[in-house]
């Protein structure tokens, strides 16, 4: 969906290329969610430590360099969109050793959330301008 | 990664916390049920566990039902000698269901359940911005 989305991203040389930028914010923000979800889902699974992935920062960084192609479905997702385990502060794990505290994955949830809407905000409003330039209404 | 996979993990999710939330009525139900015959075992607790499961496409973690088993409490005996399961001193076996147990159970499984259910909610939400983004 998003790749269609980003078809005409070419276009786009001058400054910031906020349609590409925005675009792989708002895969980021998916392929985190997806995470989220996962702990969400196993906050009752004995011995399962919540998961993360790596800051977006991260990601942009990493997409300067090659990864890693899916050619088949059965394939382990390449390092560059890789969910990392991060062992959150000792201590806090329950008699069966989860790790999931609901509540600070439901605030990760929350935060995604916003962060999305913001991110498809900002794509909506650059298109606007683009009619604007173009002379149609938006 | 796509939204329609991460509302499946929240599915699998809600269906696990379903299926808890039905051993636990299950034991919820026969806490009162001994054996017929003298010397008979009553109802034994059922358990469940889960397990995480690796969608491999996507390397993000679901859920499910590791398995149903049984709790090996041994059972509470009770001085009835008119009870049909009486064995031959007078004591009955009853189940070794704990009540407040049970009822922990039931609401920690609703909670999850309900977190389960606000993360799909969200995720929903934000497929449908990004298809309004094609407007």
């Amino acid at each position: 969906m998003l790749e269609a989305l980003s078809s005409q991203t070419a276009l786009t040389h001058s400054g910031t290329d906020l349609f590409s930028l925005a675009e792989r914010r708002l895969q980021w923000l998916e392929s985190r969610q997806s995470v989220l979800a996962g702990n969400v889902a196993n906050a009752n699974t004995p011995g399962y430590v919540s998961k993360d992935v790596t800051p977006f920062a991260g990601v942009l960084q990493s997409q300067m360099t090659m990864a890693m192609v899916q050619t088949e479905p059965g394939h382990m997702a390449g390092p560059g969109n890789s969910a990392l385990a991060r062992k959150t502060t000792g201590g806090t794990a329950s008699i069966d050793g989860n790790e999931v505290r609901l509540e600070d994955e439901l605030g990760k949830i929350a935060d995604t959330n916003d962060q999305q809407r913001f991110a498809t905000t900002v794509y909506t409003r650059y298109m606007g301008m683009f009619s604007t330039a173009l002379g149609t209404s938006s | 990664m796509d939204f329609t996979n991460t509302i499946g993990i929240s599915a699998a999710g809600m269906r696990s916390q379903a299926e808890r939330l039905r051993v636990s009525a299950e034991n919820l139900a026969n806490k009162d049920t001994t054996g017929s015959t003298p010397g008979a075992d009553p109802y034994r607790r059922k358990t469940i566990t889960f397990q995480t499961t690796l969608d491999q496409a996507t390397g993000a973690s679901s859920v499910k039902v590791r398995s149903i088993g049984q709790d090996h409490t041994p059972f509470e005996t009770r001085y009835e000698p008119s009870h049909p399961a009486a064995d031959a001193k007078g004591y009955v076996k009853v189940p070794n269901v704990n009540t407040m147990v049970e009822i922990m159970d039931t609401h920690d499984a609703q909670h999850s359940y309900e977190a389960n259910l606000n993360t799909m909610q969200i995720t929903r939400s934000m497929l449908t911005r990004t298809i309004n983004l094609m407007k």
